[in-house]
């Protein structure tokens, strides 16, 4: 398991497709930060595509719990897809799902 | 103009420094005396917890509190990040459990306490915290637990039998806003062993980058089934040990183990008063 992240960009219209494979934790996440950060006005919706992701931390995770609360306040949807058995288990026990769902759904 | 090269080469920087790793130090010490205390005693069982940080200081967090019924409340927690941000944040969480556990019902109660008190300074700080609580109650032998987004425990129930305590529902604290937890409570049999522990143990990556697993830890805990918490301590960190082959930790290393004696298990206060039943 290699300690690098890599995060590639692609835009389709309205929507922002984030790639992300490698290890997103507490010494990799800087390149997916800057991602998220210069999404720019006008983009519908945020696809994190985790197909290649092999680790991930309670920063990275807390990461994309930061991206879906600023999706809430820039008003844009956020979709988590491509995640293994591994990483679905683990976002469903620190209840990552649940936040999304709750936000996304005007809950908070 | 000499001056200022003098100051600017040379002790300034060099004090700034040491006052720099002097102070880390001293965080150090209260972090460790704060986590690593005095375990309570417990008649015909036993109690234990270590913290290890990956760093001079870290975000895991282990606590007992001495209910006033007899029951012992158990927490395990994990802050998001590393390091000093992490510490910080770690002893904001045990002042809240403190605080929850003297006027809460039930480790469900607790969790929701620890939320709405944390909730708006992890949010502004874009963090979050995972703990497991649970209730030890040494007269029915029953376990009540509730999770905000941890690990569940394990229970050790033979040389050839751990299985993980039945999940249960509930998001980290900071996660949502007046969230509630659900609770599940499970019956510890005599010379039986609960686990409790964070991520750092199973993700302890090896030098070939591979991760020490639930299913080594597992092992490790069948194969010295019967021992006491301490040696039973030990074993899990020589395995890690073992496995790691001096690898630099990367992250937090909690445990907590309460093991079931023979006969009624009481407990004995260390800084509470307990009321007999």
């Amino acid at each position: 398991m290699k300690d690098t992240v890599e995060v590639k960009k692609e835009i389709d219209d309205n929507q922002c497709i984030l790639h992300v494979s490698g290890v997103l934790d507490y010494s990799t996440m800087e390149p997916f930060i800057e991602e998220i950060q210069s999404i720019e006005e006008g983009i519908a919706k945020v696809v994190v595509h985790f197909g290649g992701l092999e680790f991930i931390d309670s920063t990275g995770i807390g990461s994309i719990i930061n991206l879906v609360h600023e999706a809430n306040t820039k008003k844009f949807e956020v979709e988590l897809d491509g995640i293994n058995e591994e990483i679905q288990e683990l976002f469903e026990t620190i209840g990552v799902f649940e936040i999304m769902d709750s936000i996304q759904k005007g809950g908070e | 103009m000499f001056r200022r090269e003098l100051s600017l080469n040379n002790p300034e920087p060099d004090n700034k420094t040491k006052t720099l790793e002097r102070e880390i130090k001293l965080a150090r010490n209260i972090q460790m005396k704060l986590l690593n205390g005095n375990n309570p005693k417990i008649e015909n069982g036993q109690i234990s917890g270590i913290s290890i940080p990956a760093r001079l200081i870290g975000g895991d967090y282990y606590d007992f509190y001495l209910l006033s019924n007899g029951k012992l409340r158990i927490v395990i927690g994990d802050v998001m990040g590393k390091g000093i941000p992490a510490a910080m944040l770690m002893i904001l969480t045990r002042g809240a459990f403190r605080s929850a556990a003297e006027s809460t019902k039930g480790p469900g109660e607790t969790l929701t306490a620890m939320n709405n008190a944390m909730y708006e300074d992890l949010r502004t700080l874009g963090s979050f915290v995972t703990v497991l609580c649970a209730d030890w109650d040494p007269c029915q032998r029953t376990l009540t637990y509730a999770s905000a987004g941890h690990n569940l425990p394990l229970v050790v129930k033979s040389i050839h039998e751990v299985f993980e305590a039945p999940k249960i529902k509930g998001v980290m604290l900071g996660g949502l806003p007046s969230t509630s937890y659900e609770e599940n409570s499970i019956k510890i049999e005599e010379e039986e062993l609960v686990f409790f522990y964070t991520d750092g143990i199973t993700e302890a990556l090896n030098q070939d980058g591979e991760m020490f697993r639930i299913d080594r830890l597992e092992e490790t805990l069948k194969k010295n089934y019967g021992l006491d918490v301490k040696e039973m301590e030990e074993s899990i960190t020589n395995s890690i040990d073992k496995f790691t082959e001096n690898v630099p930790q990367k992250d937090d290393i909690t445990m907590v183990l309460l093991k079931v004696n023979h006969d009624q298990t009481n407990i004995t206060s260390y800084n509470s008063p307990v009321i007999n039943p």
